[in-house]
């Protein structure tokens, strides 16, 4: 059942670039920028776990709460810090200052942690076997998480003051700005998620990845693919993109050898980027760019 | 059937997406004719012109310069083969380069290099630009930016001119000077398509009018019978209009074509 | 006073290429170490590549992050007419050369459909992708690399002597040096310099901005070919870890610390970041760390790099010598 296995790991995949794929959204979203360093988050994220187990914290859940928590913080200190400053430059230079922080979390973290990945204990090792398949507990903790984030945005994005107040200040930043919208706070919360979904990401795939290493700029290419492949205006194509993507790509390993996966996906993604640029749910021409 | 120096609008129709900007509009202007193009706010005037200059594609109809279909043609090689050149509404100067550099662009896209370089000195000092060929444009006053523009215009040896609000945001004076070299022009053999709100720069260039409304020709004629149409005062001063500002012209983006 | 467009100041003076020309190459007549003229043609090369790239960054101001695969194509194209087909240094460098100017064109394709942030994902993409296909196995050596590449050979004389190789390279960046100051001088780099202000005012003009997209990509890939191409018979061998993303960003870290637009600047961008990478401790992660944060911090303070301390510098000076004329009313529009 090969297929059935790596519908299992592609399912799990596929969630992971939903997390950074949300994190592309919620910043084009309210920027208009595409993060480079969003894929390193993910890496600093997993980094920032391995601390805290070597502290000898040993309840992975609690890990994973506390660094989702740090990754919320540092994505409002990152808005603060690399992309208002740069924003008002042009583009070439918030790009430039996102590719910057992407050199910092990327070397920043070798001298850290070492330029190895590093293993990283689940949540749960547990095997569940229904009849033939056998879908792990870390998988299965891995798509609740996933589905959770997913329900949560909706009723927050859909339902809130707060989610309206995002949208506002996404659409039309100065008519936010004029019926009394805190532009700034939208920004804030847009950017904490972005980073902290990222890095909790990384808690969650280390696992499977190690902790650390040099996956960073692969996630921020695999995870805009997902998110350009479901259109990267709407909150849920970006999810389901990235399921699509990940499920792609483990299957494609079933056929052929897996060290030209990427080369395909990649080249998937020019081709998503030049036919169909908004996506397979996108809204049609968003807005002027 | 050719026409040297002609410019015809020939049923021009363009949609985006379910708003219909320009619906079915046709005009002609004859070689050295000041032909204005006046309507309200969001008449589709400027969208009109950017079809003509080839920044955007019709949905329908045709535009012919001297009697040529160039509908299809794109916006250099009108420049290059038909010499239609055109401003724009708020101007578009290159902000990072000098006046005389700006002029340059313009001028080598239509002529040899040693002309060119002779053709832009020859209208810098005509214009009276030649003390400030060095300075950027972005450092320019806002009039001193609009006459570059024009200076952009006149350096690549046109032979249709379209103008999109040119007298916007310029003083009286500057204004009857803008009056004087549009007749220049017009004396030269130029053909000019001006957009215009000012009304008495239009009475005192234009030989005929097309007015525009929702999109619509609603009158044509010189400016004196135009003004006194009674569609064309309804449209002007007529309750139905809730619209403030030009909004149904986007700029043209570079993913248009 | 200067125009700020670098590219319509390049073409001006002569005096900048000279005192590289002469710096770069007087350099070999110093008695540098061979540790030296190794560290020199390094950084001879990443600068080749860095001069390329900047002619499309701030020559057109069209954003690409995958110059690393351009050098790659140079590197394994040549390489691989020399061992495999047996064929002489020149004319081996030449087709890997036109084979990158030809994927050049079709990246030049995707800036016309493509912009800004957009763009750059997509050339980030392509050079990761070339990166990909390298470490497939197969003729080219896949992950393990290829070799032995032979040393080239000029004129019959064969580039054995460190000194000479170093030679070989300075002397193709002065020659890059001097073909990009004429490009930008000629009527190109003031058409690019339109393109990169307002595209649309550009096409308004008479520009044919899609000729021009897709030439400055292909002109820009071909040099970065040249770089590659000329690098890796001087190193006998080469794999695929020298093409990595993380060149790519390298190269593009350059050409931004030099300023954007300025081949100078790109020079002295890449002596800069080689030398780091190469001389402090921690195999360039120190050195990477810090240079990622001058980056954001530049794009911040001074965002056309360090070209605008001269440019500072000038205003400075221009503000106690005269008063500019018009500075007054410069009308800026609210967008987005």
């Amino acid at each position: 059942m090969r297929i059935i296995d790596l519908l299992v790991s592609g399912l799990t995949l596929g969630a992971i670039y939903a997390l950074v794929a949300l994190g592309f959204h919620l910043v084009y979203r309210m920027t208009g920028v595409l993060d480079f360093a969003q894929g390193d988050k993910v890496i600093i994220g997993g980094l920032l776990g391995l601390t805290l187990v070597r502290q000898g914290l040993d309840t992975i859940l609690l890990v994973a709460l506390l660094v989702l928590i740090a990754g919320l913080l540092l994505g409002i200190a990152y808005d603060a810090l690399v992309i208002l400053p740069t924003q008002n430059n042009g583009h070439i230079a918030t790009i430039a200052a996102t590719v910057g922080i992407m050199l910092v979390f990327a070397n920043g973290g070798h001298l850290v942690w070492g330029p190895d990945g590093k293993p990283f204990p689940p949540v749960h090792r547990g095997v569940l076997e229904i009849g033939e398949m056998r879908i792990g507990y870390q998988d299965l903790l891995i798509w609740t998480v996933v589905i959770a984030v997913a329900i949560g945005l909706s009723l927050l994005l859909g339902r809130s003051r707060t989610g309206r107040g995002m949208v506002a200040a996404a659409t039309d930043q100065l008519a936010a700005q004029a019926v009394g919208i805190n532009v700034s706070r939208m920004r804030a919360i847009a950017f904490a998620l972005a980073f902290g979904l990222a890095a909790l990401a990384g808690v969650l795939v280390a696992p499977i990845t190690l902790a650390g290493g040099t996956l960073g700029t692969a996630l921020t290419l695999k995870g805009f693919t997902g998110a350009v492949l479901g259109g990267l205006a709407s909150t849920r194509g970006v999810i389901v993109g990235a399921v699509l993507l990940g499920v792609f790509e483990s299957e494609l390993a079933a056929v052929i050898s897996n060290s030209y996966v990427d080369p395909i996906v990649l080249i998937a993604l020019i081709i998503v980027l030049l036919v169909m640029p908004n996506g397979l749910f996108g809204l049609r021409r968003q807005r002027l760019a | 059937m050719r026409t040297p120096g002609t410019a015809e609008a020939r049923d021009i129709t363009r949609r985006f997406g379910g708003l219909t900007a320009v619906a079915g509009v046709s005009f002609t202007a004859a070689k050295g004719e000041i032909h204005g193009i006046i309507g309200p706010n969001g008449a589709g005037k400027t969208t009109l012109l950017n079809v003509l200059s080839g920044l955007q594609r019709p949905s329908s109809g045709a535009v012919l310069i001297g009697g040529e279909d160039v509908t299809r043609w794109p916006s250099h090689r009108l420049v290059k083969r038909a010499r239609l050149v055109r401003t724009f509404q708020t101007v578009r100067l290159f902000g990072s380069m000098s006046v005389r550099e700006n002029l340059l662009v313009a001028a080598r896209t239509t002529t040899a290099p040693a002309q060119a370089r002779e053709r832009v000195e020859e209208v810098l000092g005509r214009l009276d630009l030649a003390g400030l060929a060095g300075e950027p444009g972005a450092a320019l006053s806002y009039g001193l930016q609009r006459r570059v523009e024009l200076a952009r215009v006149l350096v690549a040896d046109p032979a249709v001119v379209l103008l999109d609000e040119p007298a916007a945001g310029l003083s009286p004076q500057e204004r009857g000077d803008l009056a004087d070299m549009l007749r220049e022009m017009r004396d030269s053999g130029v053909t000019v398509i001006l957009v215009e709100h000012h009304m008495d720069l239009v009475h005192a260039v234009c030989q005929n009018c097309t007015v525009l409304d929702f999109g619509k020709v609603i009158a044509r004629g010189t400016p004196d019978e135009v003004t006194q149409d009674p569609a064309v005062l309804e449209a002007y001063l007529g309750g139905r209009h809730h619209r403030t500002a030009d909004v149904a012209a986007p700029v043209p983006t570079s993913e248009e074509d | 006073m200067p125009d700020k467009a670098f590219a319509l100041r390049a073409g001006r003076h002569l005096a900048p290429t000279v005192v590289a020309a002469v710096i770069l190459l007087g350099y070999a007549f110093t008695n540098p170490s061979v540790t030296d003229l190794a560290l020199g043609v390094n950084i001879g090369v990443a600068a080749i590549a860095a001069v390329g790239l900047t002619l499309t960054i701030g020559g057109a101001g069209q954003l690409a992050l995958g110059q690393a695969g351009f050098m790659a194509i140079g590197a394994y194209g040549t390489s691989y007419l020399m061992l495999d087909r047996e064929m002489a240094f020149l004319p081996a460098l030449v087709l890997g050369v036109v084979l990158a100017l030809v994927v050049g064109v079709l990246v030049g394709y995707i800036a016309l459909r493509l912009h800004g942030h957009y763009l750059a994902m997509a050339t980030l993409a392509v050079g990761t992708a070339i990166h990909a296909f390298l470490m497939l196995p197969g003729p080219l050596g896949g992950a393990n690399g290829y070799a032995p590449i032979p040393f080239p050979e000029i004129f019959g004389h064969k580039l054995l002597d460190p000194r000479d190789q170093y030679l070989l390279v300075a002397v193709t960046l002065v020659l890059v040096l001097l073909g990009s100051r004429w490009l930008l001088a000629a009527r190109m780099g003031r058409e690019l310099a339109a393109l990169r202000d307002d595209e649309v005012a550009a096409r308004a003009v008479g520009v044919n901005i899609t000729a021009r997209k897709v030439q400055i990509f292909a002109i820009s890939a071909a040099i970065g070919a040249l770089a590659g191409g000329v690098n890796a018979p001087l190193q006998t061998a080469i794999d695929p870890s020298l093409f990595s993303t993380a060149i790519s960003i390298q190269l593009f870290v350059m050409v931004i610390l030099g300023g954007l637009g300025n081949i100078y600047g790109a020079v002295f961008g890449a002596a800069l970041v080689t030398w780091l990478i190469a001389e402090v401790p921690g195999s360039g992660s120190w050195a990477l760390t810090v240079l990622g944060v001058v980056v954001v911090v530049f794009m911040a303070v001074l965002p056309d790099g360090l070209s605008g301390l001269t440019r500072i510098a000038r205003a400075l000076l221009a503000r106690f010598t005269r008063l500019r004329p018009g500075s007054g009313a410069t009308i800026t529009e609210v967008s987005k």
